[in-house]
């Protein structure tokens, strides 16, 4: 189990994280997710035991992370940009990670077989994709309990991005925990059972997907007369009004906002279906940013 | 209420009422297990579960324990379930029953005396 209490990290006089608490259950698969510049790749190079939090505990089964070799050893850090020397083959990195990790060549071997990848070339002629094929090769045939991922879909075509999900899922079944940042909401959407979002230095919200799906709504509705949304008997966390016409954002109990709805006679009141990156637009927008 | 978007899990339960609807699977028909669904679509089997567990609940599959998911026959024809859900629609947006009885009269080609 993966444990952050009262998480605080700035960079000079920016403070990406102040007060966050996360906890991430074991053998789950858990979407991080949070605007650019939220704090996401810190997150996992701090909980990687890359970096180290100016404050709060960060413990992976109960031990924390920075410095600490054996718990890293368990531990897989996929970074958005991984390192490689100059030079370095495929088979030269496989030989580097087979020093650290418990290595499962054949788990690698069917890997680089899919992906048809040549192993003898230098990793700095391959393509955006082709790398990030050849790391995620390396970060499943490593088989770590605990596996962070930076933005690892991307540049994968769909293809390869399937067989990595289902490589995750294999791991996962091991009894693995999985970490994945990432932007592609409609992919987390598949392969998550929960999630994480940061925003103000904080965590949001988190949980399971289906769960906050099931909390937030958005309805469409229209009355024989003029209402404002604020003279409406339910408080909403948003609400616009094109001519008659109101479309609104609320959390909570939806039955209960329907008949209260309802009972005003609407002319039309339905439902406007929310996927999980609506939810991500709605929980995360604010004036100033992007509108 | 119409719903167009739906999530993971839905979509997937959607998918095998209707292949039980039009009798492309048929009863006694074994359904991929939990995992091999998973494994083939990419999907969480969590969510391929739940899906799973929506499919049993209404009584489009049962499970043999250690066995696997099978189909239990055909529940109601596709075309009735399609029938309620656009009528519903039709309903909604404000058409009177009487108007609704004269256009399927038109449609069937039957008289309305």
């Amino acid at each position: 189990m993966i444990e952050i209490k009262n998480l605080c990290k700035s960079f000079g006089d920016k403070k990406v994280f102040d007060g966050a608490n996360i906890t991430v259950g074991d053998a789950s698969i858990c979407g991080l997710i949070g605007i650019n510049g939220a704090g996401k790749s810190t997150l996992l190079r701090i909980i990687g035991g890359v970096i180290k939090p100016d404050g709060g505990k960060v413990t992976v089964d109960g031990e924390e992370v920075f410095e600490n070799e054996r718990i890293k050893s368990r531990l897989f850090f996929l970074a958005d940009d991984p390192y490689y020397d100059t030079g370095v083959t495929g088979l030269k990195l496989k030989e580097l990670y087979k020093t650290f990790y418990p290595f499962d060549d054949s788990v690698f071997d069917s890997y680089i077989n899919t992906f048809s990848l040549d192993l003898k070339k230098p990793i700095r002629n391959f393509s955006k994709g082709m790398k990030r094929q050849l790391f995620v090769a390396v970060a499943l045939a490593c088989g770590p309990e605990y596996l962070f991922l930076d933005e690892s879909f991307d540049g994968l075509d769909p293809l390869a991005r399937l067989e990595f999900k289902r490589g995750l899922i294999a791991l996962q079944e091991k009894g693995s925990t999985i970490i994945i940042a990432s932007h592609s909401l409609r992919e987390l959407e598949d392969i998550c059972d929960s999630f994480v979002l940061i925003d103000d230095s904080k965590v949001k919200v988190s949980g399971k997907i289906e769960e906050a799906l099931d909390n937030i709504f958005k309805l469409q509705m229209a009355f024989e007369q003029d209402i404002k949304p604020e003279d409406l008997p339910v408080r909403f966390i948003r609400a616009e009004k094109v001519g008659r016409i109101i479309t609104a954002v609320a959390k909570g109990d939806k039955q209960q906002v329907m008949q209260k709805l309802e009972s005003l006679n609407p002319v039309i009141l339905e439902e406007i279906p929310m996927d999980f990156e609506d939810m991500f637009i709605e929980e995360v927008r604010k004036e100033g940013y992007l509108k | 209420m119409r719903k167009l978007k739906k999530s993971v899990f839905e979509n997937l339960a959607d998918g095998f009422k209707w292949k039980i609807e039009t009798g492309i699977l048929l009863e006694g028909d074994k359904l991929p297990s939990c995992r091999e669904l998973a494994m083939e679509k990419g999907i969480n089997p969590n969510t391929v579960q739940r899906a799973y567990t929506e499919l049993e609940e209404s009584g489009y599959i049962y499970t043999v324990p250690k066995k696997g998911v099978y189909v239990c026959g055909r529940k109601q024809s596709g075309a009735v379930r399609l029938a309620k859900e656009r009528l519903e629609e039709i309903k909604d947006a404000g058409l009177s029953k009487e108007e609704a009885v004269k256009i399927l009269n038109e449609v069937y080609g039957g008289n309305n005396d």
